[in-house]
């Protein structure tokens, strides 16, 4: 008799890779389970990159990036219709100068090579006509009109949130500690705790060479890339209307300016190779940036600042590692998914369905519950808004003011498929702090809200990870108490 | 949707809004305020230090006393208030007056006014405002919000504390983690001078041995999951760091007391932006570029005292309702311009007549015995006052004789 296991599929990790994954076996009637090592979904790479659904003229025609790149770009809008997903349909821009047209025409054949449609080469005028504020050295471009612009740590989300209404199981907070293959299947071991699936799928991101290393896999030689970015406040909005690329080089993309689904505008990335991951931004990533988006964009205020941050693109040789192992049984790896790893997700886990079922795992296509999105006060008509105040008077009370976000609002996340536990899981939900205050009104509300709803001490109210901000109660009688003035304490 | 009618809107019920909203009301007008929080008094209801009204009411006070002044007084004189009413939208109509569409958990409203003044008050500026680079763990928090989570919601936020800056703020909350019994490292500012108040200098870091580090800032933040320490470095006088002096302090809290900046938000595409103050242009009656708007206190410019914006609200609540009132009179108007060491005025435009104009101004140096002087453009001296000391941290005013307007004129600070 065959052996029965707690889930058919087992994924780790669930930043993008993982979410596609998971929400792709789920809707083909897999029973699947996603764990992953932190207290929320989208903790990695995933939240923190340029945000650009690529067209697919840069990777090396026939590479994996290069097939996964464009065939998953394809697949993205259906994808946030049916997540109610934002995405912007912009397009984007290689620029380049007046040396630079050979380059431009050969990245042009690259894409059509990689089956890219929709590319352009713009003359300079047809160029400052698209984006008035490209410096004016900038005379060649190509317009890649399938680029597009999502939020990934909210796709993310949505995807793991459609897959736990369809039957998926998440476990956050599991750690993998241990992995054994037993009776034809894996257990998946984390602490105390484990369960068993008949196929393994390693999207572990910055952790895939420990995944592989604890399965008895392939080894892994990762390298680290720092990429840096300075976020811009939405006041700047319109300065570009689509990602804005210098010409490509080994090291990768180069340093952009795009706008971000919110209205924002993000410049960046930086390529630096470091020793280990590591998120740091340096003072010379944010010179570096500072000077390079110069030649890219004229104006741009960098007073407008309201966030520095950084991700790490974690890379294994020049391509993606994917496939099944070779080593150990019905283990399939994904390694080194760098970009372009968002634009691919989607593909990446509709070829891991191929495999599996080519493997003999049974699917069906079911009918997909469709996921409700948060509402949104910012996208209501007027009507619609106080409908919804009138039944619920908490989405009039407005807490952060930067993003426009209600108590309502706060409240129905934390209500939501999957819980944030923590201030940050409610910040990449909604965007509240994520203005151009950066929490400095909201925080102490948010946290104030937390701790009465989840009746906690607000010492307990996790800001990101497992820590807090507050650290104790204030003493009882404060110095200026005036009780403490009219009655002092004798203390012996 | 409910639809009110006033004559003056203001917007905001901080010091400035309710002084404002007072002033208005007592020459005449019909005002309603608005403010988004639950209680009145804006940020001073945080500020439980003394030191408030000695200019104003000629008695010291706490942030909360000197607020419940103001609101004793507003409910006297019966102004209708509605709280929890954040305002999304200003709009001006083709008949002169404001459709200003508000959000509460009572619904949606528009609020039809002649005249809007603006008291929103500042924010403070992030981490990002002074490219503050390294990890981003848990445990930077600005000075105005550890100040609400300690005194507001009575929570501490940390026991070994770095304060990058020496806004007054800062210097504020130094002394009072202080007695909350957090070890209050040191206050770092890029500055070879602070940027706060003397006074706070001398009652808040002085008093308690808290160091105060000059030409010193932090560099770069370090820890992982909390706060494990900051890389300072001392500042070259062209604000370059200089990396030889690098060195780490371990701690587990980051203030950030780096500036205020006029929260004006909600109209900045529709107004004329002083790009120094953040705030609005506005003439001698607090009047912006746009005709029936006015704006007062720190969302106008960053006060260093409550009572000077008190006193400039009363000015504009008292311009707006002569405003709605069509009394309010508007001769030719002359440009205020800023000369030696005056990194900006408040108004930027002025008319002749009768009384006094006030205007205020930071410089951007210091300066020991000097005068303060207002000229036209021929050089005719119109007011001048001598001065100890100019600093940038201090806001400075000069009062005209406005029957001697008659051109352009330019505030500066001359020597002896």
């Amino acid at each position: 008799m065959e052996k029965v296991f707690d889930y058919e599929v087992g994924i780790i990790g669930a930043g993008i890779v993982g979410a596609f994954t998971f929400d792709t076996l789920v809707t083909n009637g897999v029973k699947t389970c996603l764990c992953e090592a932190g207290e929320d979904v989208s903790l990695g790479a995933s939240k923190a990159n340029s945000a650009i659904i690529h067209a697919g003229y840069d990777p090396i025609p026939g590479s994996n990036m290069a097939r996964l790149n464009v065939k998953g770009n394809k697949m993205y809008e259906e994808v946030a219709e049916r997540l109610g997903e934002k995405l912007l349909k912009c397009g984007s821009i290689v620029v380049a100068d007046e040396t630079g047209l050979d380059g431009i025409k050969e990245l042009y054949e690259r894409g059509l090579a990689n089956g890219v449609s929709g590319l352009k080469i713009l003359n300079k005028e047809e160029l400052h006509a698209l984006e008035p504020n490209l410096n004016d050295n900038l005379c060649y471009g190509l317009l890649a009109k399938t680029a597009k612009v999502v939020s990934p740590y909210n796709f993310t989300i949505s995807l793991c949130e459609e897959a736990i209404i369809n039957g998926g199981t998440l476990k956050l907070d599991y750690p993998v500690d241990k992995l054994e293959f037993k009776n034809g299947g894996w257990k998946v071991s984390s602490g105390k705790n484990s369960f068993t699936c008949h196929y393994l799928v390693n999207c572990a991101g910055a952790g895939c060479d420990k995944i592989n290393e604890l399965a008895g896999a392939e080894k892994l030689n990762l390298t680290y890339t720092l990429g840096e970015y300075i976020l811009l406040d939405k006041s700047e909005h319109g300065l570009v209307n689509r990602p804005i690329f210098p010409m490509p080089t080994k090291l990768g993309k180069g340093i952009l300016v795009a706008p971000t689904v919110a209205g924002n505008i993000i410049c960046g990335p930086t390529a630096k190779l470091i020793d280990k991951y590591s998120t740091r931004v340096t003072s010379e990533g944010v010179i570096e940036i500072r000077e390079k988006t110069k030649n890219l964009v004229n104006g741009i205020d960098f007073r407008k600042a309201i966030k520095l941050y950084a991700g790490v693109r974690v890379k294994e040789g020049k391509d993606f590692i994917l496939g099944f192992s070779k080593l150990v049984p019905n283990f399939y790896i994904t390694a080194g998914i760098c970009s372009p790893g968002l634009a691919s997700a989607p593909a990446i886990a509709d070829e891991i369905l191929q495999n599996l079922q080519k493997c003999g795992v049974k699917t069906h296509k079911i009918a997909i519950k469709r996921r409700k999105p948060y509402i949104n006060t910012q996208n209501l008509t007027e009507e619609e808004f106080a409908a919804l105040i009138a039944k619920n008077p908490k989405f009039g009370k407005l807490i952060c003011r930067c993003e426009g976000i209600t108590e309502g609002e706060i409240e129905q996340v934390l209500k939501g498929v999957i819980t944030p536990l923590t201030v940050e899981g409610i910040k990449r939900r909604l965007r509240a702090t994520m203005g151009r205050c950066q929490g400095s009104f909201c925080l102490p509300m948010i946290i104030d809200i937390m701790a009465k709803y989840y009746k906690i001490d607000p010492s307990q109210v996790i800001i990101r990870g497992k820590t807090s901000l507050v650290t104790s109660r204030v003493k009882e009688a404060g110095i200026y108490s005036q009780k403490e003035e009219e009655e002092p304490k004798t203390n012996g | 949707m409910d639809k009110i009618k006033t004559e003056i809107l203001v917007i905001g019920g901080g010091a400035s809004g309710l002084s404002a909203g007072i002033s208005a009301t007592r020459n005449g007008a019909k005002v309603i305020i608005v403010d988004r929080e639950e209680k009145l008094g804006g940020i001073l209801k945080q500020c439980i230090h003394n030191g408030f009204g000695l200019k104003y009411y000629k008695k010291e006070m706490t942030g909360p006393e000197y607020a419940n002044n103001l609101i004793v007084e507003a409910k006297s004189l019966n102004i209708p208030i509605l709280m929890q009413t954040s305002v999304t939208k200003v709009t001006k109509m083709q008949n002169g007056s404001f459709k200003v569409k508000v959000v509460s958990p009572n619904g949606l409203k528009e609020i039809i006014a002649k005249a809007v003044i603006l008291a929103m008050g500042c924010r403070e500026r992030t981490a990002a405002s002074i490219s503050l680079g390294g990890t981003r763990p848990v445990g930077v928090i600005s000075a105005g919000s550890a100040q609400k989570m300690i005194n507001v919601y009575g929570q501490m936020i940390g026991k070994n504390v770095v304060i990058v800056g020496s806004g007054d703020v800062g210097l504020i909350m130094a002394r009072r983690l202080y007695f909350e019994g957090a070890n209050v490292i040191g206050v770092y500012e890029i500055n070879s001078i602070p940027s706060g108040l003397n006074r706070n200098i001398v009652q808040c870091l002085n008093d308690y041995n808290i160091p105060l580090h000059l030409s010193e800032t932090v560099v770069e933040v370090l820890g992982k999951d909390r706060v494990s320490g900051v890389v300072v470095a001392k500042v070259n006088p062209d604000f370059s760091f200089d990396l030889k002096t690098r060195r780490v302090i371990p701690c587990d809290t980051i203030l950030l007391s780096v500036g205020l900046v006029p929260e004006t938000d909600l109209v900045s595409n529709d107004i004329v932006i002083n790009k120094l103050t953040s705030g609005a242009v506005v003439d001698d009656n607090y009047q912006t570029s746009t005709s029936g708007l006015f704006s007062c206190g720190n969302v106008l410019h960053v006060h260093d005292i409550v009572d000077d914006v008190t006193m400039e609200s009363i000015d504009a609540g008292k311009c707006a309702a002569l405003f709605v009132k069509n009394k309010l009179t508007e001769g030719k108007k002359f440009k205020v311009l800023t000369g030696n060491l005056v990194r900006y005025s408040v108004p930027s435009y002025a008319e002749g007549g009768q009384g006094f104009l006030n205007v205020k101004f930071r410089v951007s140096g210091v300066k020991k015995d000097c005068f303060i002087t207002a000229r036209l453009a021929d050089g005719t001296v119109i007011a001048k006052r001598p001065a100890k000391i100019v600093l940038p941290a201090q806001m400075e005013q000069v009062v005209i004789d406005k029957s001697k307007i008659v051109g352009d004129l330019t505030i500066s600070v001359e020597d002896n």
